[in-house]
């Protein structure tokens, strides 16, 4: 049976009360929406508690759900917003300065690493990693979220203001600045 | 954040056209079209930062969930069943009150006058004619005859 199909019929049965076809409901999605909230609260026992309330919220708002979304969008939407919540209620992250100021990089600055791409060269991607690691800790939970939406899910700028329930100039600004604290982040790493 | 703040990230992203990347690549230096394939590059190394190490135990997760699921229909069994029966009083009550508000207006005794008109008397001598009368409180009483071709100047309503 095609995955669509089998979602369809796991869907149909779940509202119908089936919880064994919600079990598959929740095969099918745990990953990408584990994965969701990691990459907004950068924490796994936030991100699996965040991924239970996600289920048990859409098994209690099923009959909800109109299928005008596909089940992925809307419990990404759920999870997203959930995490959000989280962040907020706990004061998590520091917002950082560079998320005020019009930062587009002049012509001949330069605002990202180059020196990285050289192959074999581990220490220096480690680096990178662990760099990008911080400055995604330093971002705001919104921030996080639509980096993550645009980079990793690859959705476009309206499909994201979709599921963050916001505006697409909200979702551009976003990305602009955190993009470019990011960039910001690696910026000496070029020089070393 | 400007317009060309916004350009700028369709630039990055590769969201404008052949015409408009040109257009802008013009107003930057070769500095920052190189910062832009850094960032491609780096967009690997993003995803390995964002990502989590997979689930270790993914059933495990799947049997919070349930358990949870099962655990809040429990306890929405007995509140359900409460607010049934709540419910029900509730309805109940509502229709004894409606009941002893509006049956004794039902069965008032109502005077005359809130009759439009009424039936006084009908008779006539002549099987064939029939003879209808109304009163109506402020349009004085009404005769209606049936079958006769004349009333006779004798007759007179009584």
């Amino acid at each position: 049976m095609p995955v669509g199909t089998a979602e369809v019929d796991l869907l149909r049965r779940s509202r119908a009360g089936d919880t064994s076809a919600f079990d598959g409901l929740i095969t099918l999605h745990r990953e990408k929406i584990y994965m969701q909230a990691y990459m907004i609260v950068r924490n796994e026992e936030d991100a699996l508690d965040l991924c239970q309330e996600t289920f048990v919220k859409a098994w209690r708002s099923l009959h909800r759900f109109d299928g005008k979304f596909p089940l992925a969008a809307w419990l990404r939407r759920i999870v997203t917003n959930a995490a959000i919540d989280l962040c907020r209620s706990r004061g998590r992250w520091k917002q950082s300065p560079i998320d005020e100021g019009p930062i587009l990089p002049e012509a001949g600055s330069r605002t990202t690493p180059s020196g990285f791409e050289r192959p074999g060269d581990g220490l220096v991607r480690e680096e990178l990693r662990d760099r990008l690691r911080k400055a995604l800790d330093s971002l705001s939970p919104e921030h996080r979220a639509a980096i993550s939406l645009k980079e990793i899910e690859g959705l476009s700028y309206k499909e994201i203001a979709a599921q963050m329930g916001c505006t697409t100039g909200t979702v551009m600004s976003r990305l602009f600045y955190a993009r470019h604290k990011l960039q910001a982040a690696l910026a000496d790493l070029r020089n070393d | 954040m400007t317009d060309r703040d916004a350009e700028w990230l369709r630039w990055m992203d590769g969201d404008l056209d052949s015409e408009a990347t040109a257009r802008f690549e013009k107003t930057l230096g070769p500095e920052a079209i190189a910062a832009r394939d850094s960032w491609k590059n780096a967009r690997a190394a993003l995803s390995d930062a964002m990502r989590p190490a997979p689930l270790e135990f993914p059933d495990f997760l799947n049997a919070r969930i349930l358990e949870t699921i099962e655990r809040d229909r429990s306890a929405r069994q007995p509140r359900l069943i409460r607010n049934l029966i709540f419910g029900g009083f509730g309805a109940l009550a509502a229709a004894s009150l409606l009941t002893l508000l509006l049956l004794p207006e039902a069965f008032r005794p109502r005077s005359e006058l809130e009759f439009i008109s009424q039936v006084i008397s009908a008779r006539a001598s002549n099987p064939r004619v029939s003879v209808s009368t109304f009163k109506s409180p402020d349009r004085g009483v009404v005769v209606w005859v049936e079958g006769a071709d004349a009333i006779p100047s004798e007759e007179e309503v009584q």
